[in-house]
């Protein structure tokens, strides 16, 4: 889906050095082994999900191999065909739900923060150090005294139960960090790209939405998926924003198999692999870009 | 004091009786009810909802099923703000604190005889709070308690005595499988044991009773058969029932909701009252699962008509033999041929209802830590015992002295003397103007069926139209009783509140009284005044900034949002911290939060700030050293675009990354659980129990979280080293250099730009980020070692409900990284670069 050349930084365009760096000298036997070890660590427990989630019942497996005895897509149907005691088919919805919020709040997200981090990368002005350096110590707020505050704050602007409620919270708590990389990338694009298209009387915003955004793509892709990721992922606070089955995003569904004295873990299962397959698949889906979108901004030209 | 204070007189035969309907023809009501169910219980509670709204199409009921770990947060959240349920279902064990909030309706004038008389006792009296006395805060859907569960193939008599336990436990173990497995390092499981020989956890009075030599005896019981090989290393709840059903242990020690499993895997089962041992049967705490009415209600008949509805015996009935459920309706038993669930009705009459005193909550954590001590770890136990007590007696004093009634409502004291003065001279006792039609009302009634209580109370008399006031004394009233002193009531703002205090005469003094203060629109304000604040600036500033106006045009949105929805919750967070603040109380302490944290002035903690900090620290340093080196030696092997399969390494390796971390934290801890575990069985340390010890809790925390973070670091060094140009190696070769000195002076400064910045992110979010994984894999185990500052700080707020000290402990965790970072941004210049 995309060229391996936009991995790279649009300042670096230097021919790679995958010859002469690394561990070359190592000999790749030694290589396939460490990484067929970390690659078994790393898929030993995903598996064991997938074994439970396609194994009939709700008990935990208690077994070494993670390759299920007996195969059943029971726990998903049951899971996808939820619905209300009135009949209403509430997977559907729900489904829509995550995908709704979790689009919204990468798309408001990326929209705070390209904006801000243009502004943070061109322009110089006053509160802009002290603006960079709030936005990094919003990262160090602890999580756990915002939900309170932030329940009296939604319900104040009228906003729980409301998908718009989530992508409000779910883009603001990503854009310092989206800022950041975003800043870092916008840094590694040469402004004389910028300057000429000034010259030729384009304005400051025409030149910041086709010059700029399409050129810092690769970056915007991975704070895209970091912004999708996070909402996607999210389940404390959507159970608490959120009133009605209707409006609730996929990860509460899945957590209701948790109970107070036991876990259905064939439904846990089930739904740890519905909700987890999507971003994994746009992971892999856009992983060229994580590679060159995550970093490029750090390495200046 | 601004409101007029009244007086009038109930007499006290007056406060028992029941109130008249007043039923009035309304639009169709809706109503909303929030559980915890799922499977089958759900289909059968949520059908019963819908047979009873069939009937009553004046009502439309709203059931919301709610995860079990967010529910008792949010559901007081909602109700604190005026939302959330008209009615819900909940264990009885949380009651305590919801009613002293005022959050739940006391509903006992709602009910006549017949309508109690189908419940079990045992159900009833475990709803009521203080316990034992009038007030009732609920009808009883079920009541679940651990019961001894035998396979019968194995076990032809259950044993009866503790000693006969011991003797079948030991005839049955061999091999294949234990003759009985229960948690016993769980204080839940281990209650019933506690009571068999005499010991309790907490005194009739609701106060702490840990260091008795019953616990001791009861704890060297539970030793002595985990040091004969009896019992697992290690259990955990979810552990018995699959050894059960892989016919693993003959008998084991569950509750109702295991049933359901059990029954799949086929083999016979039966169910009998714990044994009993010295002083009696082991009677385990009994959970009362009960519909609860939302003091905020709206529509509180119609909510207690369902009550009673779901709760009937047709209901129950269903219940019974659909869901399995050991149902608290005791007429609907007769004829059930469930002999499992007749086995848990008999051990569920026998149960001790969970306390509901507010003391319970600071019990788990140390009596925990208690068992570990003493039976896992051969540690004495009375001494273990006697440091639990110390323990949980430090945390009750600093979270549940009585309230001073100042902080209730403003002027509160003065209604109270008043009361006090009333009731000690009844001659004052004297009906005032307008009240005296509403106490004539008052004793001209006879007992109906529902009333409606609207919090009359709370509101004052005056406000309120076609609404009961009679239920609203006569619940006062019934407060001051169960307290044996004056009972308190206020409204949602805590600005008027009404004294209640019976006199010697029999008759009750009520005084009502406050000082209204106008609610501060606290967003308002606040909002307010940043905006003004802003202006203020702009204005002074405006020559400056005029220049600049395109660049605030585009930081604006970000920025503004950031501020509300991130800046302005901490802030009021942070505000907190300077108070001293409970769900019942609200007290400006200054600096005391921090001074006590500071100096480790804490009596009721496992371990001071200072220990844990450190166990921070380590936790940091270790992870993010190791998702570097992990991170940076793979990206090193990625990188060579000869190494075959490159691509489906690295996708294969970005997994983790992808997965929501509560769901792999759930998997890790299984996968290190002692008996089963994955890691054990391969390494062939079965028995092994990683989180009795410090350091392999640790390790297992490590291991997890190791697991879920190389890959960002991965990937971040892949980014970088891709973008060093080739040119810089060849100089190098020119220059004869090593291999070492290429990577020590090539790759690694040119890794530098890119690695910093991720380094410190890392480290921020190891140290503020990795709640999750410490919470869900270790949680704190052993009795809170591995805790971590963000997880000390999440139990000081929501299993202790010490809002302002869990407040000064974020903000101290704040500065911690605050500092941090500017300290290693002025060595390395790490982020200079970007404000250049």
């Amino acid at each position: 889906m995309s060229s391996p050349d936009l991995a790279l930084a649009p300042s670096s365009p230097a021919p790679l050095a995958h010859k002469r760096s690394g561990l070359s000298w190592l000999p790749m036997t030694a290589r396939h082994a460490v990484l067929i070890a970390f690659t078994v660590a790393v898929l030993w427990p995903v598996l064991w999900v997938l074994k439970m989630a396609f194994e009939p019942g709700q008990d935990f497996a208690f077994s070494i191999s993670p390759i299920p005895t007996q195969v059943t897509l029971e726990n998903f149907i049951r899971l996808m065909k939820h619905s209300d005691a009135a009949g209403h088919w509430l997977f559907g919805r729900q489904l829509w739900n995550s995908v709704a919020v979790s689009a919204g709040s990468a798309l408001l997200g990326i929209f705070l923060s390209a904006t801000a981090a243009y502004a943070f990368s061109r322009f110089n002005f006053p509160g802009r150090r002290a603006g960079l350096i709030a936005f990094l110590a919003t990262q160090m707020f602890p999580g756990t005294m915002m939900m309170i505050p932030l329940y009296l704050l939604l319900n104040y602007l009228g906003l729980l139960d409301t998908q718009l409620g989530l992508i409000l919270v779910y883009s603001t708590t990503s854009v310092p960090f989206s800022t950041w990389m975003l800043k870092g990338y916008f840094d590694t694009i040469p402004k004389e790209l910028e300057e000429a298209a000034t010259i030729d009387g384009a304005s400051r915003s025409r030149i910041f939405w086709t010059i700029v955004i399409p050129l810092a793509a690769p970056a915007i892709a991975v704070t895209a998926l970091f912004s999708f990721m996070t909402a996607w992922n999210e389940y404390i606070l959507a159970a608490k924003f959120m009133d009605s089955e209707v409006h609730y995003t996929l990860p509460v569904v899945v957590n209701s198999a948790i109970g107070s004295k036991s876990v259905r873990w064939g439904d846990f299962a089930a739904g740890a692999v519905l909700v987890s397959t999507p971003v994994v698949v746009l992971f892999l889906a856009l992983q060229r870009y994580i590679v060159g979108g995550l970093t490029a901004g750090g390495v200046k030209g | 004091m601004a409101s007029a204070t009244f007086v009038l007189l109930l007499s006290g035969a007056l406060a028992a009786q029941a109130p008249a309907a007043s039923a009035q023809p309304r639009g169709p009501v809706e109503l909303v009810l929030w559980h915890s169910y799922s499977g089958a219980e759900q289909k059968v509670f949520e059908g019963l909802v819908a047979e009873w709204t069939a009937g009553h199409p004046e009502v439309r009921v709203t059931a919301l099923p709610i995860p079990y770990d967010a529910f008792a947060d949010k559901l007081t959240s909602a109700i604190g703000v005026g939302k959330g349920p008209d009615l819900f279902v909940f264990a009885h064990d949380r009651l305590g604190g919801w009613a002293s909030q005022g959050l739940v309706e006391p509903i006992q004038h709602y009910l006549d005889a017949a309508a109690v008389d189908r419940f079990f006792p045992s159900a009833l009296s475990a709803l009521t709070f203080p316990q034992g006395s009038r007030m009732l805060y609920g009808l009883p859907l079920a009541m679940k308690s651990l019961a001894l569960i035998y396979d019968r193939s194995k076990v032809p008599q259950p044993p009866r005595t503790l000693d006969e336990l011991k003797a079948e436990a030991r005839r049955l173990t061999d091999v294949a499988g234990y003759g009985l497995v229960f948690d016993w390092a769980n204080t839940y499981s281990e209650a019933g044991f506690l009571h068999a020989f005499g010991g309790a956890i907490l005194d009739p009075a609701g106060r702490p009773a840990l260091d008795s030599a019953g616990n001791a005896a009861a704890l060297g019981f539970v030793r002595t058969l985990r040091d004969e090989g009896l019992l697992p290393r290690e259990v955990t709840g979810a552990m018995v029932t699959s050894m059960f059903n892989d016919g693993k242990a003959a008998m084991i020690v569950a509750g109702p909701w295991v049933l359901h499993d059990l029954e799949k895997s086929g083999r016979p089962i039966g169910v009998a009252p714990l044994p009993a041992g010295p002083a009696g049967p082991a009677r385990p705490y009994l959970g009362v699962e009960a519909l609860i009415l939302s003091a905020r209600s709206a529509h509180k008949s119609e909510a207690m008509a369902l009550m009673l509805a779901l709760t009937d015996d047709a209901g129950a009935k269903k219940r019974l033999a659909e869901a399995g459920q050991p149902v608290a309706n005791r007429r609907s038993w007769a004829g059930s041929e469930d002999a499992a669930l007749q086995g848990f009705r008999a051990q569920a009459e026998l149960a001790i209802p969970m306390p509901t005193a507010p003391a319970m909550r600071h019990v788990w954590t140390p009596v925990d830590a208690a068992l570990a001590k003493a039976i896992a770890r051969g540690e004495d136990a009375a001494g273990s015992l006697a440091e639990a007590q110390k323990r949980v007696v430090a945390n009750v004093e600093v979270s549940d002295r009585d309230e001073p009634v100042e902080v209730v409502a403003k002027g509160a004291e003065e209604v109270l003397e008043k009361a006090r003065a009333q009731a000690a001279d009844p001659e004052r006792l004297l009906p005032e103007g307008r009240f005296e039609a509403m106490v004539l009302k008052l004793e001209s009634q006879g007992p109906g069926p529902l009333g409606r209580w609207c919090s009359a109370v709370q509101r004052g008399f005056a406000k309120e139209s076609g609404c009961q006031i009679d239920q609203a004394l006569a619940n006062l009233a019934d407060l001051a009783d169960a307290k044996a002193g004056p009972a308190l009531a206020w409204n949602a703002d805590k600005t008027e509140v009404t004294a209640a205090l019976r006199a010697a005469d029999g008759r009750v003094a009520l005084v009502r009284g406050g000082a209204p203060v106008r609610q501060a629109d606290t967003w308002r304000y606040v909002l307010g005044a940043l905006l003004a604040a802003l202006a203020v600036l702009a204005l002074v500033y405006r020559r400056e900034l005029a220049p600049h106006l395109g660049a605030y045009a585009y930081v604006f949105p970000a920025i503004a949002s950031v501020v509300v929805l991130v800046f302005l919750p901490f802030g009021y967070g942070l505000s907190l911290a300077f108070y001293d603040v409970t769900p019942t109380r609200e007290r400006f302490v200054g600096l005391t939060n921090f001074l006590d944290i500071i100096l480790a002035r804490s009596q009721g903690d496992a371990h001071s700030f200072y220990f844990t900090l450190g166990m921070t620290a380590l936790w940091t340093v270790v992870n993010v050293t190791l998702h570097v080196a992990i991170g940076l030696a793979l990206a090193l092997v990625l990188q060579d675009p000869k190494l075959r399969f490159r691509n489906v390494y690295r996708v294969l390796l970005i997994i983790p990354w992808a997965i929501p971390n509560y769901i792999t934290a759930l998997i890790w801890k299984a996968m290190f659980n002692a008996e089963y575990g994955l890691i054990n069985r391969v390494f062939g340390l079965q028995g092994f129990s990683w989180f009795d010890h410090p350091v392999s809790a640790f390790f297992a925390n490590l291991a997890t979280n190791v697991w879920l973070g190389f890959p960002f670091m991965m990937v971040t060094a892949l980014g970088a080293l891709q973008s060093i140009p080739r040119e810089l190696y060849e100089a190098a070769d020119v220059d004869g250099a090593g291999r070492w000195r290429k990577f020590s002076s090539v790759t690694l400064p040119l890794l530098k730009p890119a690695l910093i910045p991720a380094i410190i992110l890392g480290t921020i979010w190891t140290f503020n980020l990795s709640f999750n994984v410490i919470y869900l894999v270790s949680g704190g185990m052993p009795d809170g070692a591995t805790d971590i500052l963000v997880t000390q700080a999440f139990r000081y707020a929501f299993e202790q409900y010490r809002y302002g000290y869990a407040a000064a402990y974020a903000t101290i965790i704040f500065v911690i990284l605050l500092g941090y970072t500017l300290i290693t941004n002025r060595i390395t210049k790490a982020t200079e670069g970007a404000f250049e």
